[in-house]
């Protein structure tokens, strides 16, 4: 028996392409170098982010402390997964590392599960 | 030289972390996009994409309320939303394979994962508009083509339309 499941495949006009043209091949390598430089200069700001960073993962861990629900474990779920990101980013592994570990813990523990929290992690 | 006119761009950083956000909008700036708009929310990108119609969104997975992925599967699906085409590179800290799959059917174009990278940013720039891909629309899904190789398939045809057509 034949399936019954209509499928449309199609291509829409390419109108990136249109806009941005280029497309010689080859990357360019002073964009390239300027987006790093930039990227440099932005590492010296590290310090104020993960300040912020730690701030908000010890508010969002006092959160979870004081009434564990799915919604302040996924607070501080997100905040460790964005200081993961942005330590990688900033070559910070170690850093990277410990939050990574948390999102772990956090994303794979089944709801409900007991975690560490308040005066363990003090 | 590639030689992009990316100052003819329009892009939408969506990411409910301000660093991160700073960090992108400087990349693109540095590749010459001028048109860059930030969003922190599923709410604030729905309007943003009414408002200017951006031409690429490089989006976060994990935010408060709306997720990247709701959000990605609202603009492919709902009928209100104001250009379901839209060309989205997922730029997130999940990087397993079942991320990645997750990501894919709900509809990403592309996908980077951190640390980012000013190279990974660029090529996954140069794929959207050197190599874009047809569109699928099925009962259960719209959004690019899910397939990245086209693969010849050497055994028995087990398909009854391409069977009939071959008999």
């Amino acid at each position: 028996m034949a399936r019954q499941q209509p499928i449309e495949l199609f291509m829409p006009p390419n109108m990136l392409k249109a806009k941005a043209g280029g497309g010689f091949g080859g990357v360019d390598m002073n964009a390239i170098k300027r987006a790093e430089a930039a990227m440099e200069t932005l590492k010296g700001d590290f310090s104020g982010m993960a300040a912020d960073g730690i701030t908000a993962l010890s508010a969002a861990r006092e959160a979870y402390a004081a009434k564990a629900d799915p919604g302040s474990r996924a607070a501080l779920l997100r905040t460790a997964h964005d200081i993961k990101g942005q330590a990688a980013t900033y070559d910070f592994p170690l850093m990277g590392r410990v939050a990574g570990s948390l999102t772990k813990m956090l994303g794979e523990a089944p709801q409900g599960t007991l975690l560490p929290t308040g005066s363990r992690w003090r | 030289m590639s030689d992009y006119r990316f100052e003819r761009l329009k892009i939408l950083v969506v990411d409910d972390n301000a660093h991160m956000r700073k960090l992108v909008v400087t990349i693109l700036q540095a590749f010459g996009v001028v048109h860059i708009f930030e969003a922190a929310s599923g709410e604030a990108t729905w309007e943003s994409l009414r408002e200017h119609n951006p031409d690429i969104i490089i989006l976060d997975w994990v935010m408060e309320g709306m997720s990247g992925i709701e959000l990605m599967k609202m603009i492919r699906a709902n009928p209100a939303s104001p250009n379901p085409f839209v060309p989205v590179i997922m730029l997130t800290g999940h990087t397993s394979l079942d991320h990645v799959m997750q990501a894919r059917d709900a509809g990403i174009n592309e996908f980077i994962a951190k640390p980012v990278s000013v190279k990974t940013m660029m090529s996954r720039l140069s794929s959207i508009i050197e190599h874009p891909r047809p569109y699928v629309r099925t009962t259960v899904y719209f959004g690019p083509c899910r397939r990245r190789r086209q693969d010849e398939h050497r055994g028995p045809e087990r398909r009854s339309a391409a069977k009939e057509a071959a008999e």
